[in-house]
């Protein structure tokens, strides 16, 4: 995207980079384009100084980012064996009438849906590692 | 789940009291910190756990950055609920400062 107006001094981009990288993904976007827009608007020395201020707080707000996205994802999505792909599945019949008999593995800490082995009978409770 | 409510720290009741100030106005994250003294990276964290809370409604700035010259804002307004919810906040915030300092004072300084 095209920067439209004056730009951050280098040091302060650059610590603007950083605090960048430690926030979410899906939050990088919005937090670049705002923070430079709030750099951009200081003097040189205070967009140092600010954008190391951010760089303090990233992870509290990298924090805060996450639990918006565990508040929405549900509580388990924490666990630490779902994050190394260790979820524990059950089988769970079809909520779907039609595809009655036919069900998947979900995962019981984290909610992660996986179909179930294309042979054999469906195990009651499959461990598993997830596939990512 | 929802998310827990938020401590209500010094920082915090802070900002939450600019917001409430002029409700109806929006503000940006500098203009939140130089009406708080806060720096940048206290006030996004705590604003960003206000959106979480659903209390903050954030929008870019409706303008065309070149008309401009310079890039839009990210602006910032408490909502309906999140107007009661932060005055309720502030209030048992206030509510137990006064406690804890009326235990604190000796008894004869009780008027």
């Amino acid at each position: 995207m095209a920067v439209i107006g004056p730009r951050p001094v280098l040091p302060a981009r650059w610590l603007l980079g950083i605090v960048v990288i430690v926030l979410p993904a899906h939050a990088r976007d919005r937090y670049r384009e705002e923070f430079r827009t709030e750099l951009a608007e200081l003097s040189v020395a205070a967009q140092v100084v600010q954008a190391f201020s951010l760089l303090v707080g990233s992870g509290a707000l990298r924090v805060a980012l996450s639990s918006r996205e565990v508040s929405t994802l549900g509580n388990s999505r924490r666990d630490w064996r779902c994050r190394l792909g260790r979820h524990r599945y059950v089988g769970r019949d079809s909520d779907n009438p039609e595809m009655r008999g036919v069900g998947y593995l979900q995962c019981i800490r984290c909610g992660k849906r996986r179909d179930p082995p294309s042979y054999g009978v469906m195990p009651a409770v499959a461990l598993g590692r997830g596939g990512g | 789940m929802s998310v827990p409510p938020p401590r209500m720290t010094q920082t915090t009741q802070a900002v939450l009291r600019t917001l409430l100030d002029e409700p109806e106005k929006q503000l940006y994250g500098l203009e939140i910190c130089s009406a708080t003294g806060l720096p940048s990276g206290t006030v996004h964290p705590i604003l960003a756990r206000f959106e979480a809370l659903g209390w903050v409604d954030s929008a870019w700035e409706q303008v065309d950055p070149r008309e401009q010259g310079r890039p839009r804002r990210r602006y910032y307004r408490l909502n309906a609920n999140g107007i009661g919810m932060a005055r309720d906040a502030l209030a048992r915030a206030y509510e137990t400062r006064t406690r804890i300092v009326g235990r604190l004072r000796p008894a004869g300084d009780a008027v």
